[in-house]
């Protein structure tokens, strides 16, 4: 995914309020085409709702938004030919088996050949590894089977935009590494719009994130530059035998904003951050180096653990790390 | 891997997107399970039922008549009488008991989908809001139809045929089962508009189910007898004969306000319902 890929999704000031409460405030999105976007976000925090204006299944109270360049209300049912959706407790008609399920679900997009939709459904039942209990009624699945025939019938039409809502929320962590897995591969295929709140599951799949807080976007970036900070760039070296000369020469340089030193395993780590990252990446190594009684074990730009940039947003109520 | 270039895209039929796979799917709740069988056999007993206990009657009429107990006249009058009230009672136990099996049938259409989540699910495909609510009451229209209305009135004329020797004339018949269909389809319209209008199903059942049995408020308000369905299939007073069992026995209507007014409200139900079920949110 790259920024000049169109874009799949776009929201302008997407308002949406219940009853005087506003779920959803002002929400401007941009989702680009072929990647994974994670819609983060606590509980509460609107993400439903924006999928469900989305799908048309609620109504904007103000703001607008397209998919596929098309107007979300107006355009709504050409909108869903192209969309597969998993909702966050995927409900089906019990009595049917996953098969039947499928084929209820390939009609709506499809009216032949009835040989080719029933190869799509056998198709589809194997990737999410349901070939087995194909047709056995949906009411003895457990939670696990229902989200990958969840992710099935979202994906029988292979459609363009795959809208999940939570999918691994409800599952175990092999239900959850499966169905991760399934999202990776149809990553070249098709554009993937996913809520969730599991920060692990964001770091490992996603291309690009958004946090949305009390019905506000909060932040809105690829998962690197988030992950990486936006407060500034920094560096993080490991090292041993530094001397509090070595760190004053470093504090001396008119590139470095602060160094911060903590100890760690029997080494020390220093986070110095610079205001000239073209500088640091030349200087900073060299000039630590210089010094004869220093070991570097590590040297690396400063990363981020998405928990901590997540809980820096939500909780702070900011845009940076 | 198939692609979707090797399948045929649906159609765009507009605000009938997606008709033909719903009604199939609901259509396969009413056929494709036991709910026909069962549906057939409820109202074979309780209506039909009724019917064959009234008419039990007629062989110790024939009898006394063969032993001289009462004249030829008398009994042809006896019989006359039996084969009226035999009427009267099909029309009233089909206009009572398969209207609350409608009520019960109808208030889940809705509610339960809602509850349950699959109306969001399948509203969340190319399909249209109309095309989703218009399969259910054709569907269900057609259930209606071929269980409670068609099935009971040949197992009615057959058990009303063989018990009184009276041929009723069949179009009248026909007429009269229409009357019916019309008072169960009021009851099915004013059920889903509920459904739509209402998230519990207290509302949606209990409403229906006063209008079927408030028979006596067209008493209290003339008016509400001229509008309603009660006068299709029972009597609200001496002259006001049910106009169902009026055309099963091949005399003229005194009036077709009744149904001119449940025929109107049923459109409005049905108009109100799809409106409402257009901007409901899921």
């Amino acid at each position: 995914m790259t920024s000049s890929n169109p874009i799949v999704i776009e929201t302008h000031d997407l308002t949406k309020t219940f009853e005087g409460t506003q779920a959803l405030k002002s929400l401007n999105l941009k989702v680009r085409q072929h990647s994974i976007f994670g819609f983060l976000g606590p509980n509460g925090a609107g993400k439903t709702t924006t999928i469900k204006l989305l799908l048309g299944l609620a109504r904007p109270s103000s703001g607008s938004a397209t998919v596929f360049g098309q107007d979300i209300h107006r355009d709504s049912v050409e909108i869903r030919r192209r969309i597969g959706y998993l909702a966050q407790e995927p409900r089906y008609y019990e009595h049917l088996t996953a098969r039947q399920t499928l084929r209820f679900t390939a009609r709506f997009f499809f009216s032949g050949p009835k040989a080719i939709i029933e190869e799509r459904i056998q198709e589809t039942l194997e990737l999410v590894g349901l070939q087995d209990k194909a047709d056995r009624p949906i009411r003895g699945f457990s939670g696990g089977e229902r989200q990958r025939l969840g992710i099935a019938q979202a994906q029988v039409n292979h459609p363009d935009l795959l809208i999940l809502d939570e999918p691994a929320a409800s599952l175990d962590p092999q239900g959850r590494r499966d169905v991760l897995e399934v999202m990776d591969r149809l990553r070249q295929y098709t554009t993937i719009f996913y809520s969730t709140h599991i920060l692990d599951d964001v770091q490992r799949v996603s291309d690009t994130v958004a946090i949305l807080n009390h019905g506000e976007l909060v932040a809105q970036a690829p998962i690197e530059e988030l992950l990486a900070g936006s407060g500034g760039v920094a560096y993080r070296l490991k090292l041993s035998g530094a001397s509090q000369q070595t760190r004053a020469h470093l504090q001396s340089q008119p590139w470095v904003t602060a160094l911060t030193e903590q100890p760690v395993n029997g080494f020390i780590s220093w986070s110095v951050s610079v205001s000239d990252e073209a500088t640091a990446e030349s200087q900073l190594l060299r000039l630590v180096l210089s010094d004869p009684g220093v070991s570097v074990a590590e040297f690396g730009r400063q990363k981020y653990d998405l928990e901590e940039v997540f809980l820096n947003i939500v909780e702070g109520g900011r845009n940076d790390p | 891997m198939t692609r979707n270039s090797a399948l045929i895209a649906a159609p765009d039929r507009g605000w009938l997107n997606g008709f033909g796979n719903l009604f199939r799917k609901e259509s396969g709740q009413w056929w494709g399970t036991w709910q026909w069988v069962i549906q057939v056999f409820i109202w074979l007993a309780i209506v039909n039922g009724m019917l064959a206990m009234v008419l039990l009657a007629a062989p110790k009429i024939e009898a006394a008549q063969a032993s001289h107990e009462i004249a030829a006249a008398e009994a042809a009058a006896a019989i006359q009488a039996l084969a009226q009230t035999a009427v009267m009672v099909f029309f009233i136990f089909s206009g009572l008991a398969p209207a609350v099996g409608v009520v019960i049938i109808a208030q889940d259409a809705l509610v339960g989908e809602r509850q349950s989540g699959t109306a969001a699910w399948v509203l969340s495909k190319p399909i249209s809001r109309l095309a989703f609510m218009a399969s259910k009451l054709a569907s269900d229209a057609l259930g209606i139809l071929i269980t409670m209305v068609l099935a009971q009135g040949v197992v009615a004329y057959t058990i009303y045929k063989v018990g009184t020797g009276i041929s009723l004339p069949i179009p009248g018949c026909l007429a009269a089962l229409g009357l019916l269909y019309l008072a169960l389809l009021f009851y099915l319209s004013l059920t889903y508009l509920l459904g739509v209008l209402f998230h519990s199903r207290g509302p949606v059942i209990g409403i229906p189910l006063l209008v079927i049995f408030g028979n006596n408020l067209a008493g209290l308000l003339p008016w509400l007898g001229k509008v309603m369905p009660w006068n299709l299939v029972m009597d609200l007073g001496p002259d006001r004969p049910a106009l169902a069992v009026l055309l099963a026995q091949g005399q003229p209507l005194p009036t077709i306000l009744p149904i001119l007014g449940t025929l109107a409200l049923t459109i409005i139900f049905i108009a109100v319902a799809l409106w409402r079920f257009q901007r409901e949110e899921f």
